[in-house]
């Protein structure tokens, strides 16, 4: 049997002492398409970047078809929270794209035709051609966020990680993702989807995790979309969690 | 006066002239860098703090080395070494002890910045003091620079190989310089090296740093450091054009600098030379800041001017339109329109005349009436303005009365995009709030 | 002259009188008084986040000093600090024209106005040092701008210092409320409708006032130090903002005066013994302080460590005790037994147990006090009420719960405790068929 896409063991990540995370374990099946949903603060985002490898964990291991991600790397597509970067940099549209192709050259190699070939294609599967020239922060939210996607499809992947990809976005944008999703879960590939609409998260998805502070449940959506396990997630029992990270948290940096 | 005055002396002028460009060159290409990675100060930062390690390896050299060859400031390249490692010592120290104070303790980053390297420096003044008390170490060269000594090749040598070093780096990793600067987080998952990338690039900056120490003095390295680099981001939204017109900037501040210094002492106007290119630098700066023709002020200011103006011929249109109805339908007076809007006739009467040119307005004796071009252009305004109306009642629950001045603001900003959008939602009605027809 | 002969010197000259102890007396007044009012001052600006600012202006008023002599064609106090007041607001305008009209963002606009005046102020006085012999004649003397020279102090650059403290004291003491509150809380501050605009500008002018009067003590590179340093110390030895700016000002004041003593003892420059000496206190802070300092937060987390490691034998005793084993004094076999070590370890860590108060090492056994069975129940109750919670709530099975509950049971505290039985409604057994033991106090009505 072949290792899955994505392995998470006892995972804790803790954010200045305070654990944010605690004994995850999960194993995603290869070519799902899996919408994470929880909470405000649930560390869905802090979930993806462990399995990046973004963060350091407490405890626990993450595995990327049974290696660890650094043997990876060229198989996880990452696309963080439009947030995260410098939309003032100055960078073009095309040339963002192109960051996508970075991993597959190695150091010193610059970019071939063939790779600019490829994001072309990707800006064209988003549908910003016509957006390649320019500066990237002369785009909307959502033009943004298709060109965050269009760079994780010029890393070719088979594993995706998207944080909350529909996250203010217009509903061109919204089409286009869901579209995007399906086309690449045909191709059997492996998706992971931090969301935050509940309304959404059952029509979009196949798999979903169920993630506050601890995973509460990850299964197929029929099985897991149901009214007691979205009150185990969203009520507010577990917000103990956080309390008593927040004790820990207190005790280790010596404030008590 | 004559002409030779006023150009440059080969004889004399080659070495200071070459050695100002090498350092403008290196400088601009790394402090682009530094600017767009929003560390900057960084850069003010190590300048300061290699003083000690410069002081530092001087005084270790007079300890070690055999002194009585020393010539100029920085004396044989066996000083020149410990001088370098002195001060890529204190540099690195710097920036990790400023990483330390703001990770292990409440200091805030920019606190442990203005705190750190004031006090490196201090320790620098001090090592000098000390070191000028049995070496010749001028002290005017920490702040004015000694371009004018610089008089064989063998000084320009250090910042040649420097800038050679240097261009090699931004050539054989422009990808991973780009990736690193824009999206940590990316290159982290695509597993570049992003901690050898800036390990490299900090000790490129001091290493730069130090062999402009002589040229241009411990500070006024940070003009070449951050000057042409924001002239560059004022000029491009392209990276890699940001890095070659910075590198450029450097270099024709190090020209023109250099000459400036020239014609000024024709007049009996003596500078230092180091000083002027820092200042010719700050000029190209603010001239760019004004005239850029996409973000200077002045474009900025021009782009504001057509907007308004663009606001009140429409305005004119539109108040015409309402009071006169359809084209030559009826004539309508300046001062009418005027009152409509609330302006006073003299702020239309150029719009009235803008219109009148492109031909959406006529006057005649009886007043000013619509063209049909005219009211092509103003049903539009119109009808995206209705719509807007439309569009807050029905999907935002706004009150009918409230909606007209939000319309008015925005009816000049809709796209047709949107306006066609507007449409879908709203099923292409004919009738606003009010109940007038849309357009 | 020895290091002692002149420390005597140092002090009978502040003592003495004639020209050269008024120097000396001059130049430590106006030191403290530096230091004090920067200390004070700096407070507010380091926490305002505006450090990098007083660095810029502090570089950025040299052009000022230089214009002012060239215009008044000689170093005339008040024409200097003109000059340098003029340049130093003109600096803060440009910085915020900068980073509001174009692209290039706050840190990068200070650099620029930095680099850019302060390359004025050396191009022109690069000039003035080779101008004709009328004005360089006058000029020597004008370095001292860049680095501080207390011993040219006059009686006037006193009487600009003082009335700077007393001008900045009194804002600061006027407005304290008003300042601390829109540094602390912006949107609070805007809430209640504080002009905090004009607040902002008010230190920015307070602040290039307290440069310019300092400039002829520290210099223009420097001077930014002793309105970032004292005030950073202080801020890592107390939490109030009251005695971070009194004390701020001591550090600030003592660093001025320790400095004079030094350049006059071993004649380093005035600006550089201060500002190394406040770097000293800074140091000594980062590493010492209570509980901001490095130490302290390691002798913390060396106390967390030992009781972890005190309560990790005392929950180990108690499910001996829970078995129907000795409890009161546990022979440390038993207790290496059901801990799955070597006695020779369990013996080492049962040493640590002396002095906590809950037991003690006496004849190879573990004797429990009462304070200590207590301590042992409340963890146990806490350690196994969170098991339940986790196989409850977040639907773990029973063999994985263990591990998460052994580390937190430290961490507990009485309310979250409270909360989990509140929610679990006080279970009397743990998902592996264990009796939770009661809460304090409980313990005899059941």
């Amino acid at each position: 049997m072949t290792a899955p896409p994505i392995e998470i063991h006892d995972l804790t990540v803790s954010y200045d002492q305070k654990p944010v995370l605690w004994n995850i374990d999960i194993e995603i099946p290869e070519g799902a398409l899996v919408g994470i949903i929880g909470p405000n603060g649930a560390g869905k985002s802090t979930l993806l970047k462990s399995v990046m490898g973004l963060l350091d964990l407490s405890s626990g291991w993450v595995k990327i078809y049974g290696e660890p991600i650094e043997r990876q790397r060229a198989t996880v597509g990452y696309i963080p929270q439009r947030e995260e970067v410098d939309w003032d940099f100055p960078i073009t549209v095309s040339d963002l794209v192109l960051m996508g192709r970075y991993g597959h050259l190695g150091l010193l190699r610059r970019p071939a035709a063939a790779d600019r070939e490829i994001a072309a294609q990707a800006l064209e599967k988003v549908g910003m051609t016509a957006f390649a020239d320019r500066q990237i922060s002369n785009l909307s939210g959502g033009q943004q966020q298709r060109i965050f996607l269009a760079r994780a499809l010029a890393q070719e992947s088979r594993v995706y990680l998207m944080d909350e990809p529909f996250a203010g976005v217009d509903a061109t944008t919204e089409k286009t993702i869901v579209k995007l999703l399906e086309q690449m879960r045909s191709e059997k590939r492996t998706l992971l989807v931090v969301h935050h609409d509940l309304q959404t998260a059952s029509e979009y998805f196949d798999h979903l995790l169920l993630l506050n502070r601890r995973l509460v449940a990850f299964g197929p959506t029929g099985e897991v979309f149901t009214e007691d396990l979205l009150r185990k997630t969203y009520g507010g029992h577990l917000t103990v969690l956080s309390q008593a990270g927040e004790a820990i948290r207190q005790s280790k940096s010596g404030k008590k | 006066m004559t002409a030779a005055e006023l150009w440059f002396d080969w004889d004399i002028d080659t070495w200071p002239l070459l050695m100002a460009l090498l350092v403008g060159m290196s400088c601009g290409l790394l402090g682009a860098v530094f600017l767009v990675r929003h560390t900057a100060l960084l850069g003010d930062a190590v300048s300061h703090s290699v003083l000690p390690g410069i002081a530092g390896g001087l005084l270790l050299a007079g300890i070690v080395l055999d002194r009585n060859e020393e010539e100029h400031v920085f004396g044989t390249s066996a000083t020149m070494l410990f001088i370098l490692a002195g001060a890529l010592v204190a540099g690195l120290a710097s920036t990790m002890l400023i990483e330390a104070l703001h990770r292990h303790s409440r200091i805030k980053p920019d606190t442990a910045l203005g705190a750190v390297f004031p006090a490196f420096f201090a320790i620098g003044v001090i090592l000098i003091r000390l070191a000028a008390r049995d070496a010749h170490f001028d002290q005017d060269c920490v702040f004015y620079g000694s371009l004018e000594v610089i008089g064989e090749f063998s000084q320009v040598m250090p910042t040649l190989l420097c800038s050679i070093l240097v261009i090699l780096f931004f050539l054989g990793f422009y990808k991973e310089i780009l990736i690193t600067s824009f999206d940590r987080q990316l290159s982290g998952t695509l597993g570049l090296p992003v901690g050898l990338v800036n390990l490299l690039l900090t000790s490129l900056l001091v290493l730069a740093i130090v062999v402009a120490f002589e040229a241009v003095g411990a500070i006024l390295v940070i003009a070449l450091l951050i000057i042409p680099a924001a002239t560059a981001q004022l000029l491009s939204y392209r990276f890699n054009r940001v890095l070659i017109l910075s590198a450029l900037f450097g270099l024709s501040a190090a020209f023109l600098g250099s000459w400036m210094t020239i014609l000024l002492e024709a007049v009996n106007f003596e500078t230092a030379r180091a000083p002027t290119v820092a200042v010719v630098a700050g000029l190209q700066f603010l001239l760019a800041l004004v005239f850029s023709p996409e973000q200077g002020l002045l474009a900025q200011a021009l782009r504001k001017r057509a907007l308004e103006s663009r606001i009140l011929e429409e305005n004119l249109l539109g108040s015409v339109y309402r009071l006169g109805g359809t084209p030559r339908a009826e004539a309508v007076t300046l001062e009418e329109a005027a009152a409509r809007l609330g302006y006073p006739p003299e702020k239309l009467a150029a719009a009235l005349r803008r219109c009148r040119i492109r031909g959406e307005l006529t006057v005649e004796s009886e007043g000013i009436l619509l063209t049909e071009e005219g009211s092509e252009k103003v049903g539009g305004i119109i009808r995206g303005h209705r719509l807007w109306e439309s569009y807050m009642i029905h999907e935002m629950g706004a009150a009918s009365d409230h909606v007209h001045d939000a319309a008015d603001h925005i009816e000049h900003h809709l796209q047709p995009a949107l306006v066609k959008e507007l449409e879908k939602l709203l099923g292409n009605p004919d009738l606003d709030p009010h109940g007038s027809e849309i357009p | 002259m020895s290091f002692v002969e002149l420390t005597g010197e140092f002090f009978s000259s502040l003592l003495g009188h004639g020209d050269a102890a008024q120097a000396t007396i001059n130049a430590v007044l106006g030191a403290c008084l530096a230091g004090l009012t920067c200390g004070v001052l700096g407070s507010f600006i380091t926490l305002r986040r505006m450090s990098l600012f007083a660095d810029m202006l502090g570089h950025a008023v040299l052009p000022g000093v230089a214009a002012g002599f060239i215009i008044a064609g000689s170093k005339s106090t008040p024409a200097l600090l003109l000059g340098s007041l003029a340049a130093g607001l003109l600096a803060a305008l440009l910085t915020r024209a900068i980073s509001s009209h174009s692209r290039i963002k706050e840190d990068a606009s200070l650099g620029i106005t930095l680099s850019l005046f302060y390359a004025v102020g050396i191009w022109l006085l690069s000039w003035i040092t080779r101008a004709g012999p009328e004005l360089s004649s006058q000029a020597s003397g004008l370095n001292h701008y860049l680095f501080g020279n207390p011993a040219i102090i006059q009686v006037i650059d006193l009487v600009f210092l003082a009335s700077a403290a007393v001008v900045i004291g009194a804002v600061l003491g006027l407005f304290f409320k008003e300042v601390s509150a829109s540094i602390f809380d912006p949107s609070f501050a805007d809430s209640i409708g504080l002009p905090r605009n004009l607040f902002d500008n008010l230190l920015l002018i307070l602040l290039t006032l307290v440069i310019v009067v300092s400039l002829k003590i520290l210099g223009v590179i420097l001077v930014a130090a002793l309105l970032v340093i004292p005030p950073a110390t202080a801020y890592l030895l107390t939490d109030k903002l009251k005695r971070m700016v009194l004390l701020s000002a001591a550090l600030g004041a003592l660093a001025g005066f320790g400095g004079v003593y030094l350049d006059f003892v071993f004649g380093i420059g005035v600006g550089p013994a201060i500002v190394c000496l406040s770097f000293l206190g800074l140091m000594g802070a980062f590493l010492g302080a209570p509980h901001h300092g490095i130490l302290g937060r390691y002798l913390s987390h060396r106390k967390l460590a030992l009781k972890t490691l005190r309560e990790n034998l005392l929950t180990s005793a108690w499910r001996i005790g829970e078995r129907g084993g000795e409890l009161l004094a546990i022979p440390i076999g038993d207790l290496a037994n059901e801990r799955g070590e070597e006695p020779s370890a369990t013996r080492l860590l049962a040493r640590h147990m002396n002095g906590s108060g809950w037991g003690r090492l006496e004849n190879d056994r573990l004797i429990l006090t009462s304070l200590g069975q207590e301590r042992a129940r409340t963890l146990m109750r806490g350690h196994r009420l969170w098991e339940i919670f986790l196989q409850r709530e977040a639907s773990l099975a029973p063999d994985h719960v263990h591990a998460g509950a052994e580390e937190i049971e430290h961490f507990l505290d009485a309310e979250t405790v409270r909360e989990l039985e509140e929610l679990l409604d006080n279970p009397e057994t743990d998902p592996h068929g264990k009796a939770i033991p009661p809460g304090s106090g409980e313990g005899e009505t059941r």
